[in-house]
């Protein structure tokens, strides 16, 4: 649909900013795609979600493609932000209703999203996460105007209380006419599967992965004389924090040179100032310190100080904290829910039941490995974990997925409501297929209002063949674009 | 989707793990998916008359209140003397006391410790600060119509309904608010009455009912379920008369109600059982099943 | 020399861009909107009339078709003065300044002036206008205490909002004056 209007005027630009010779372009490959991450979550907000849609833009970049994201306002940093390479993030001004995450009426966010799947001539649309209603809203959309759609599940859920009942159903209605769905373990997409009632073909195992480079051993920063446990967590009741709370007096008691040192912040910290000062484990010297919140370069200084990586979370589909954690060269403990399984192999990982008792134990017999020499120096245990998560294969891995997903077609609005009505039950069905129509309803108003041709197509400025990086002209006229880079950076 | 040309793809063995590169293209499905998932493993069976037995809180808990609104309507007609009212319900206040006790053989109060003198300081304080209030409850609600009085007693019983505590464990459960809402229905509808000693007795025949009478009710079902049982029918069978003496239709509904409840919806109960599909399997966020406080208190 | 060209606006309208070079130094940027019409202007007077007809069957007060009458003719005037621009030109001189004027359709004009000194650059930026996304031509103005930095963004052509191949245009000519400022600035 994209396509269709793009040879109304706006055209002059190819002449305005020529390409790059054909000699650079044959490195690119022959089929590259224009895509579209949506997300209620990047970045100023921090966590995984937000660094996989950068990495993974990055590496698709690298490899040719054009990419674009767009998310919601943060305070005052709304408009369009140009990031690294070019990558251009849309602040649209949506408002924020819980959690970071979008109120939705399913149609206001119509108007905007349609004008920039338009003007960057958008063909797949991956939305991101299943907590943020943008994303869903955006998939809506994508699949009235006909663009492929990429949906990639970050979380796990139940399936036991009410409010997963009903968040299940609304997954189950957005996801069952989305092209492809990604998963980031196995967990996950059996988890995935489960919940939107989906055909396991359909849905990809792509895990997230770390940087290795940023993630290096450094053994002389810790002391050998004592050992030290690290734990990098949000102190959340869902990352175990209570389980945390029950280990440290019951390892202190026994191991005098034992040492605990915590990163992170969060409502569970009282109880662990608690527990220090119940059990005096702070006064001579000290032997539990609280880090508080961490930035994301920090958290390799905290890593290199420990022997020991100690996870509790008790639910978790692909656990970064412990790939980071192998790449730093300790030995991770941690609870054996969700994916973690999957993550590491065998000799690396210690795995024990969610409780205090099989916890201890579990660090008890790494304090002894420990103890006994038998443990592969930390560079090594670098080099073997570096090989196996990298953004690189990860970007690799989704382009097959784009490039299957652009062959697929997308069905059309009768096949669509059929689904829908077939697929999400007879109540739910007929309430979104009828959604489904006014939406296209509006599509179509919106048309007539500003038709395609009106919509001028923007400048191609992600890349190495970007629009400032090769012309004298492009450079100087993007130069408070340039600015605000160096702003955001 | 997988780019790599497959050639052992039969021989090799798809491992559920992520850190390997493997033979197979991203979204290969294997025999062993979801070979962990498990259904039902807590669900419980029911059994109907345990269901039936059980129901009975629920039974009593709307026959305290018809009979509270039966009593009220005799007194407001003038049927009911407050003098007799008076009567029956010290003495019946009386014998239940006795058997609060002689049920558990006393071992209840001698857990909580509180000597019957308490008691008997607290039933002494209660009574003679309702007998001073009375004349203001009487006068409190003049203003207010009777209408939006009936209105408001309405609610509040309901809500009294609604939030009692029948023994399940939910987050709408709130004793405190389920009395309150009783007696605060009850305040409404003794200010009604024709007298202030009318009023007097008729807040002190809430608190006997709404009150005390669930603690005993709880002790007798604890203790001696069979006899618990006789009181159920007992009370539902005065309830129901008591009603009907006022009203037929009134009866009638009320019966059905009854039967409903304690028949019918049990009976719904473990039929729908039949189709529960309850999903568990590795996503399921971990309990921890230890006792944590040992390490904080 | 002059030239004339025909462009459209974001909502798909006319506009008409007229170039005025006078000389390497001195350019003139002209943006017009077609005029108000009269069909447009009928249909706006119509529509106001026949609901004030409506309000009065159903009240049956004369006062209201009275206050439509002066409703239509002040919003009429008002609008003629100070929401519909008719121009706007961009003078741009080199070793002077830049000049925006705005000519209202009942005449009046209001002007800005930049001097060059306070003009860091002249470029094409995107925004969110509306429900759009949309590319505007603007100046940076320098700040008086650190000369790298950006004091103020000043948007052009506010009210024509014209599209982007209309704003490369101009944009060109304006970078040619500029460098050409910055040659003459530089070289003595």
């Amino acid at each position: 649909m994209a396509y269709r209007g793009g040879d109304g005027p706006g055209q002059p630009l190819s002449a305005t900013f020529p390409r790059v010779s054909p000699g650079g372009l044959s490195t690119f490959r022959t089929r590259t795609h224009n895509i579209c991450m949506v997300s209620d979550f990047f970045y100023p907000n921090m966590g995984g979600v937000e660094s996989h849609i950068y990495q993974l833009s990055q590496c698709l970049i690298e490899r040719g493609h054009k990419v674009i994201i767009i998310t919601h306002a943060y305070g005052t940093r709304k408009g369009v932000r140009y990031l690294t390479n070019g990558l251009k993030v849309y602040y649209l001004p949506l408002k924020v209703m819980y959690n970071q995450s979008t109120a939705t009426t399913l149609f206001h966010s119509l108007p905007l999203l349609r004008y920039i799947f338009v003007r960057e001539r958008v063909t797949i649309i991956h939305s991101h996460s299943s907590f943020s209603a943008m994303a869903h809203d955006a998939l809506f959309h994508a699949k009235t105007m006909g663009l492929q759609t990429v949906f990639t599940d970050h979380s796990l859920f139940g399936f036991a209380d009410v409010s997963s009942v009903l968040t299940n159903k609304l997954l189950t209605v957005s996801l069952c006419d989305t092209n492809h769905i990604i998963c980031v373990s196995y967990t996950s997409k059996e988890n995935t599967v489960l919940r939107a009632a989906l055909n396991p073909e359909i849905v990809s195992v792509i895990p997230n992965a770390v940087d290795p480079t940023d993630f290096t051993p450094d053994p002389f920063r810790r002391h050998d004389s004592v050992i030290t446990i690290v734990v990098v967590s949000r102190l959340v009741y869902r990352k175990g924090t209570d389980l945390l709370s029950g280990i440290i007096p019951e390892l202190c008691q026994k191991y005098p040179n034992l040492n605990f040192l915590i990163g992170g912040e969060g409502p569970k910290r009282i109880i662990l100032e608690e527990v220090r000062e119940r059990y005096q484990l702070h006064d001579r010297k000290i032997r539990v310190r609280l880090l508080g919140a961490l930035e994301h370069k920090d958290v390799r200084n905290v890593l290199v100080q420990g022997h020991i990586f100690l996870n509790t979370s008790l639910t978790e589909a692909f656990c970064m904290a412990i790939v980071e954690a192998a790449s730093c060269g300790l030995q991770v403990v941690s609870t054996k829910v969700g994916g973690i399984p999957e993550v590491l192999p065998e000799n690396l990982i210690i795995l024990c039941e969610p409780s205090v008792k099989s916890l201890c134990e579990g660090l008890e017999r790494a304090i002894f490995r420990l103890k006994s020499g038998a443990l592969p120096a930390p560079e090594n245990i670098h080099n073997v974990v570096k090989t196996f998560y990298t953004w690189r294969n990860v970007a690799e891995r989704t382009e097959k997925v784009y490039d299957r997903v652009s062959l697929e077609a997308v069905l059309p609005m009768e096949k669509r409501l059929d689904r829908l009505i077939s697929h999400c039950g007879p109540i739910t069905g007929y309430i979104f297929a009828l959604l489904a129509v006014l939406n296209f309803l509006f599509l179509i108003f919106l048309k007539w209002m500003t038709p395609d041709s009106v919509i001028d197509v923007a400048i191609d400025g992600t890349g190495p063949r970007g629009a400032w990086t090769h012309h004298q002209y492009s450079h100087n006229k993007r130069g408070g674009d340039n600015n605000e880079i160096s702003k955001t950076r | 989707m997988c780019a790599q040309p497959v050639t052992n793809t039969q021989e090799a063995k798809w491992q559920k793990v992520l850190y390997e590169r493997q033979p197979f293209p991203d979204n290969y499905v294997d025999r062993r998916f979801l070979e962990e998932l498990r259904k039902n493993i807590y669900a419980r069976k029911y059994q109907y008359w345990a269901v039936v037995f059980e129901s009975s809180v629920v039974i009593q808990q709307l026959c305290s209140v018809c009979v509270f609104v039966v009593i009220w309507w005799y007194m407001d007609e003038g049927l009911l003397a407050p003098h007799w009212l008076l009567g029956t319900g010290l003495a019946s206040s009386l014998i239940g006391y006795v058997l609060f006790d002689l049920i558990d053989g006393g071992e209840g109060r001698k857990k909580s410790g509180r000597t019957r003198w308490a008691d008997l300081k607290s039933a002494l304080v209660f009574i003679t600060f309702t007998y001073g209030f009375s004349p203001v409850l009487k006068t409190l609600t003049e203003s207010v119509s009777t209408d939006t009085i009936y209105a408001m007693s309405v609610f509040m019983l309901l809500g009294h309904l609604i939030f009692f505590d029948y023994g399940a464990n939910a987050a709408i459960v709130s004793s405190t608010l389920s009395l309150n809402m009783a007696i605060f229905a009850s305040v409404c509808l003794a200010s009604r009455l024709p007298r202030s000693l009318h009023a007097f007795i008729m807040v002190t025949f809430a608190i006997q009912i709404f009150a005390l009478w669930p603690m005993l009710q709880k002790k007798l079902k604890a203790c001696t379920p069979r006899s618990y049982v006789g009181v159920t029918l007992l009370f539902a069978f005065s309830a129901l008369g008591g009603l009907l003496s006022i009203s037929f239709v009134g009866a009638t509904l009320f019966a059905l109600l009854l039967i409903s409840i304690s028949c019918l919806c049990p009976f719904y109960l473990i039929r729908l059982q039949l189709f529960k599909e309850n999903i568990h399997g590795p996503w399921d966020e971990a309990e921890i099943k230890e006792d944590l406080s040992r390490f904080l208190s | 020399m002059e030239e004339e060209q025909s462009f459209s606006d974001i909502y798909g309208g006319r506009l008409a861009l007229q170039h005025r070079y006078y000389s390497r130094s001195c350019r003139e940027f002209c943006l017009s909107c077609p005029r108000l019409s009269l069909r447009s202007l009928t249909a706006v007077t119509c529509t106001v009339w026949l609901a004030a007809y409506g309000l009065f069957t159903l009240c049956e007060n004369s006062m209201i078709l009275s206050a439509a009458i002066f409703i239509t003719l002040l919003g009429l005037l008002g609008y003629l003065h100070f929401v519909k621009i008719d121009q706007e030109t961009l003078l741009i001189i080199d070793s002077l300044g830049i000049q925006m004027t705005s000519s209202y359709a009942s005449g009046k004009e209001s002007t800005t002036f930049i001097e060059m000194g306070k003009v860091k650059d002249v470029i094409i930026n995107e925004a969110i206008y509306m429900q759009k996304v949309i590319y505007y031509l603007c100046i940076l103005l320098k700040d008086p205490v650190e000369p790298n930095e950006i004091s103020q963004v000043v948007p052009l052509f506010q009210s024509a909002k014209p599209r982007l191949d209309c704003l490369i245009e101009v944009y060109r000519s304006c970078q040619e004056i500029l460098a050409h400022q910055k040659d003459t600035s530089t070289s003595p």
